[in-house]
């Protein structure tokens, strides 16, 4: 199982709160946005990541910048127009 | 408040030369007490007047004591001779203050100047205290303590300070020395009361003398162990002050330096060592634990809590009604003079046990429960001590079998999880049935053919035996046996609340056929190591009289450790009164407490009488109807939707019925207060107790669901049930939580397949059997199973597509199982049906499963078609998942020609499908089907370097298929060591 993450997120459409895990490793590579349904209205919608740049140190001394995706605090749904 | 200056004795180091009566009379003092002789106030006056008189700066007291005011003055004998040390100071006695070690203007205690030691930090944060009891099976009856109480009486003592956050209490359920290091290091306690029994030793041919003290072994025999085997605990902790309620532990020898259990513990750097100088009866030690500690908790020094402590027990025996049962009066009689018997040894007495500055956090009052299996059961077993280690002993030997009977309440469960915990310690398998009528049992015996599956040559064997068609109960038994030789012989059933299946009438026979043969199954078992515990209210017919335990009255100390830990308003006479008048059942103590809590003494005095009169098995519901009778409208609706559920659920689980219209209840007695938060509201259900809490340690997240004997009563009661609404509202959230994988454990899924079932969502519940669990049924090679239970009521489905898919598993199946006519047949049902309906997924999927048919009977033309027509339809959907398994499956067909080059085309290009979609599960197969090619054109390394790719991923994610397959594979090419041979070909490969 991949990181995950738990937070309580915020419905797009009925505006209800839940509580959520986030499995980060089920979002493949170079997607943004994770995808979830309410437990209350059933809307299906996505919760867009944050992206943090993290400084990573290289056993050689260097350094190198990495961008990771991160779920934001108390997240809102956001419905796509014209979505199931 | 500054301490007042201690006032220091220092005993000249030829007292005993200058006074020689002093030491004739300490030694026949001393054997007074050895020998159980009358010890009165008038002989340690004398005692404790010759040493007064003994003492050259006796005058400057007066002096001292003037100048501490008010406060207590701190004495201190300050010697390094052990021969003074051994005298019996605590008696000291002066003209015109008395006892000066009793008094409440002073303290007395010793010190020991050349030992100079560091100090432990006093931290700031609660009082960790660890009350640690020892008590032996194999001591005589007169040497028997009553631990018990004096557990109970220290729980009380600390009670009110537990509650409020500032003490925090452990005390471990077992006796033995490891337990005992093992708490003193994990659990890093400030003060440790140490009771048990106590010895001391003197080695003339040796010269050395030591204190010992008797803990527990494994089996609960006494196990001595010597001082210094006991200070050697302490190491790296962070004890401020030990009390050693033992006899003879605080007792030294007058020829060596430092001998003795108390001087020892000392000199290791100790604070504060509280010592028994000689033997001390049982009723004053359990009194002076609760004063001493009551003072203690109150933040009062520990000189001054000894002296407060030392002077309640005066009269130990007297007022404790006289020593146990014993009617010899001179017994009696000789308790008196027990309170100069502790002794305190303290490097600093500025020294505090913690800094009391700390913001205390009131305890929790809701308890944790967790779920073995669909069982609810405590977090913390408290209690049932003895009961405990009988059994876990008897379990451990010859015992094979075990049926605790009580009424609901008195800790059957608990206890049966307790042992059961103990087997699973000591290697075994264990499984456990809820037999409650809302949990399903036969799904426990899934997870054990599960669990035989693994065994793949024991479940070809119990295939067989089903193929023959005996009855049930052989079923049953062969199944058991592979089962148990599955494990080695460890192997532990549990079977839970049996009475629901058992005929309420006398002989409480078990009305579940099925059940009764497992039961029987089972049983039979035992004579060949398979351990079986079951409870229930009522004995079973014919069951052996040495494998039943009807589970009686715990003892007080029990009942005081539960109020302590669920922090029920109970305390003193009521608390005893509710013991007596409920005869100790601990859940109707619980229901109890919540009854009475705004009731006037009147009526509390009037519902125990009710009580009282009712009879035993009554009890819990009279004052479970009573707490539920105080309940208001809000929580009446919160109790009633919990009733939707029959497994746990989080917080949003509830809310998303708050939207269903609540049924007028009966049982609410008040006006309905609407637009409650839900969150306080299940907060005070849960104070009641009338919810259970638990951490679902998959989602980490805290769940909640109607104690078992709420929803009993409730249901009982005329509680209306759920509607179809409410139902469906429940287990379309259970699916929420499977589908986006908040929850994807099987028993989740088994729980969401019986509650779409229950509210008539049908197709759903079929769904989720073709989404969730034929797969891994499949994967664990129970194809039998899918054929006999999961797919025929698919496969009569109203819904095309889902009939479609089911005909299609089935054919799968058969397929697995060699029976290729009967596979082709369904198999083509299905396709029909798909073509049908236009399910273009499915009909890909179906022709790509007959192509396995034609492949296996080695008609590779026909399969090369069907799988070029699986591939066309998939190619035109963009089913990328399908398309690869269909690439892979071609490549096998040009293999099996002999073309390898065309079949490595097919699977490169099936490889870059499942690595462009992360198909982990095909990737696997795709790359070991390229070993095989590698190896058959010779390319070795490049063979190698393939299969040992697959090990990596299929070990990462533990597709146990996969790896089994690869052990096949180790075997065949002699590559020594099965898995882990392929395991240092990786560390090999990685290394290169």
């Amino acid at each position: 199982m991949g990181q995950s993450t738990r937070r309580i997120t915020h419905c797009g459409q009925c505006g209800k709160s839940f509580s959520y895990r986030y499995d980060m490793g089920r979002i493949p590579e170079g997607v943004t946005n994770f995808p979830l349904s309410c437990p209350f209205c059933s809307t299906r919608q996505v919760v867009p990541l944050t992206a943090v740049r993290k400084v990573d140190l290289l056993r050689d001394g260097t350094k190198q910048e990495i961008v990771v995706l991160e779920v934001p605090e108390n997240p809102v749904g956001v419905v796509k127009e014209g979505g199931e | 408040m500054s301490q007042p200056t201690p006032f220091i004795i220092t005993p000249p180091a030829d007292l005993l030369k200058d006074h020689p009566p002093i030491k004739g009379m300490a030694e026949s003092l001393s054997s007074a007490y050895a020998s159980h002789k009358l010890v009165e106030e008038k002989h340690l006056q004398a005692m404790g007047q010759a040493l007064w008189d003994a003492l050259p700066n006796g005058a400057a007291l007066e002096a001292a004591k003037q100048a501490a005011g008010q406060q207590a003055l701190p004495i201190i004998i300050e010697s390094d001779h052990a021969a003074i040390l051994t005298l019996p100071w605590e008696t000291l006695y002066h003209p015109q203050y008395g006892f000066l070690g009793r008094e409440t203007g002073f303290s007395l205690s010793r010190r020991n100047p050349t030992i100079k030691v560091r100090l432990p930090d006093v931290p700031c944060e609660p009082l960790r205290v660890l009350l640690f009891t020892s008590l032996p099976d194999d001591l005589t009856e007169l040497e028997r303590l009553d631990v018990e109480a004096e557990q109970a009486a220290v729980q009380e003592a600390l009670m009110k300070q537990e509650q409020a956050g500032e003490i925090v209490l452990e005390m471990p359920d077992d006796g033995r020395l490891d337990t005992f290091r093992a708490s003193l290091q994990h659990f890093q306690p400030h003060l440790v009361y140490l009771s048990g029994h106590g010895n001391f030793t003197h080695e003339h041919h040796n010269q050395q003398a030591y204190g010992s003290f008797l803990f527990e072994d494994a089996i609960g025999r006494k196990q001595e162990v010597s001082e210094t085997e006991l200070t050697a605990c302490f190491q790296n902790t962070q004890v401020q002050l030990l009390v050693l309620s033992a006899c003879l532990s605080a007792k030294q020898h007058p020829n060596y330096p430092h001998n003795g259990l108390s001087a020892a513990l000392y000199k290791a750097g100790i604070p504060h060592v509280i010592g028994m100088r000689e033997s001390v009866f049982d009723k004053a030690g359990i009194q002076f634990a609760k004063a001493l500690l009551e003072t203690l908790g109150k933040r009062t020094t520990v000189d001054v809590a000894l002296q407060q402590a030392r002077n309640a027990i005066t009269q130990p025996l007297k007022e404790a009604g006289g020593y146990k049962e014993s009617s010899n009066p001179i017994r009696t009689e000789a308790s008196y003079g027990q309170w100069c018997l502790p002794q305190l040894l303290s490097h600093d007495l500025k020294q505090g046990l913690v800094d009391w500055g700390f913001t205390p956090q009131p305890r929790k009052r809701a308890e944790l429960k967790t779920l073995l299996g669909q069982i609810s059961v405590p977090e913390q077993f408290r209690g049932r001590r003895r009961e405990l280690r009988q059994w876990q002993n008897r379990l451990r030997s010859e015992q094979n079998s075990l049926l605790i009977t009580g009424i609901g309440g008195m800790g059957k469960t608990a206890l049966a999880n307790k042992l059961l915990q103990g087997l699973h310690k000591d290697g075994y398998q264990t499984f456990s049935f809820s037999l409650r009528p809302e949990h399903d049992w036969q799904n426990v015996l899934l997870d054990m053919e599960l669990a035989l599956a693994e065994d793949e040559g024991a479940y070809k064997k119990y295939e067989l035996i089903q193929r023959k068609g005996l009855d049930e109960a052989a079923q049953a038994s062969y199944f058991l046996k592979f089962l148990l030789a599955r494990y080695g012989g460890k192997l532990a059933l549990f079977f839970d609340n049996l009475e629901s299946v058992q005929d309420g009438k006398f002989p409480h026979a078990v009305t579940d056929p099925t059940l009764q043969h497992w039961l029987q199954a089972a049983q039979q078992l035992t004579t060949q190591g398979l351990k079986l515990i079951l409870t229930s209210r009522w004995r079973l017919p014919d069951w052996a009289e040495a494998a039943h335990y009807p589970l009686g009255k715990p003892v007080y100390g029990d009942y005081v450790a539960m109020v302590r830990l669920k922090g029920l308003p109970l305390n003193g006479a009521r608390l005893q009164t509710a013991y007596e008048t409920l005869g100790g059942n601990f859940r109707a103590l619980e229901f109890f407490a919540e009854a009475t809590r705004h009731m006037s003494v009147k009526e509390e005095q009037a519902f125990i009488a009710a009580l009282d009169k009712a009879a035993d098995d009554s009890q819990t519901d009279m004052a479970l109807a009573k707490v539920l009778e105080q309940r208001h409208a809000g929580e009446h609706a919160l109790l009633h939707r919990l009733l939707a559920y029959q497994t746990a659920v989080p917080l949003t689980g509830l809310e998303v019925l708050w939207e269903e219209p609540s049924p007028p209840n009966p049982l609410s007695r008040q006006a309905g207060e609407g637009g409650q938060d839900d969150w306080a509201v299940l907060q005070r259900l849960l104070a009641v107790s009338l919810v259970e809490q638990f951490t679902n340690p998959y989602s980490e997240e805290t769940e909640y669901q109607l104690a078992p004997l709420v929803r009993s009563w409730l249901l009982a009661n005329g509680a209306p049930d759920p509607s179809l609404s409410m139902l469906q509202t429940a287990a379309e959230f259970l699916l929420w939580q499977l589908e986006e994988r908040q929850n994807t454990t099987w028993e989740h899924q088994l729980s969401t397949h019986a509650a779409l079932l229950a509210a008539n969502l049908t197709e759903q519940g079929q769904r989720l059997v073709l989404d969730w669990i034929i797969g891994p049924l499949t994967m664990a090679g129970m194809y039998r199973t899918l054929l006999d239970d999961w797919l025929p009521p698919l496969a009569e489905a109203d819904n095309q597509q889902i009939k479609g898919e089911a005909l299609g598993q089935i054919g799968k199946q058969y397929l697995h199982i060699g029976q290729y006519d009967t596979a082709l047949d369904f198999l083509k049902k299905s396709l029909a049906i798909q073509q049908e309906i236009g399910d273009k997924s499915g009909e890909g999927t179906t022709l790509n499963n007959i192509s396995q048919i034609y492949d296996a009977r080695g008609d590779y033309d026909t399969a090369l078609d069907f799988l070029k027509k699986s591939l066309a339809i998939q190619q035109e959907i963009g089913d990328k998942s399908g398309e690869g398994t269909t690439l892979n499956n071609i490549s096998q067909i040009f293999k099996a020609r002999g073309d390898y080059d065309t079949a490595l085309d097919f699977l490169k290009k099936s490889l870059a499908i499942q690595q462009e979609i992360g198909d982990v599960a095909g990737l696997c197969a795709t790359l070991f089907n390229m070993g095989h090619i590698h190896l058959q054109n010779e390319e070795v390394a490049e063979a190698v370097q393939a299969w040992v790719t697959v090990y990596g991923i299929a070990k990462q994610i533990n597709l146990a298929n996969v790896l089994q397959a690869l052990e096949s594979l180790a075997g065949n090419l002699g590559l020594p060591g099965g898995l882990q041979g392929w395991e240092m070909l990786a560390k090999q490969m990685a290394e290169k």
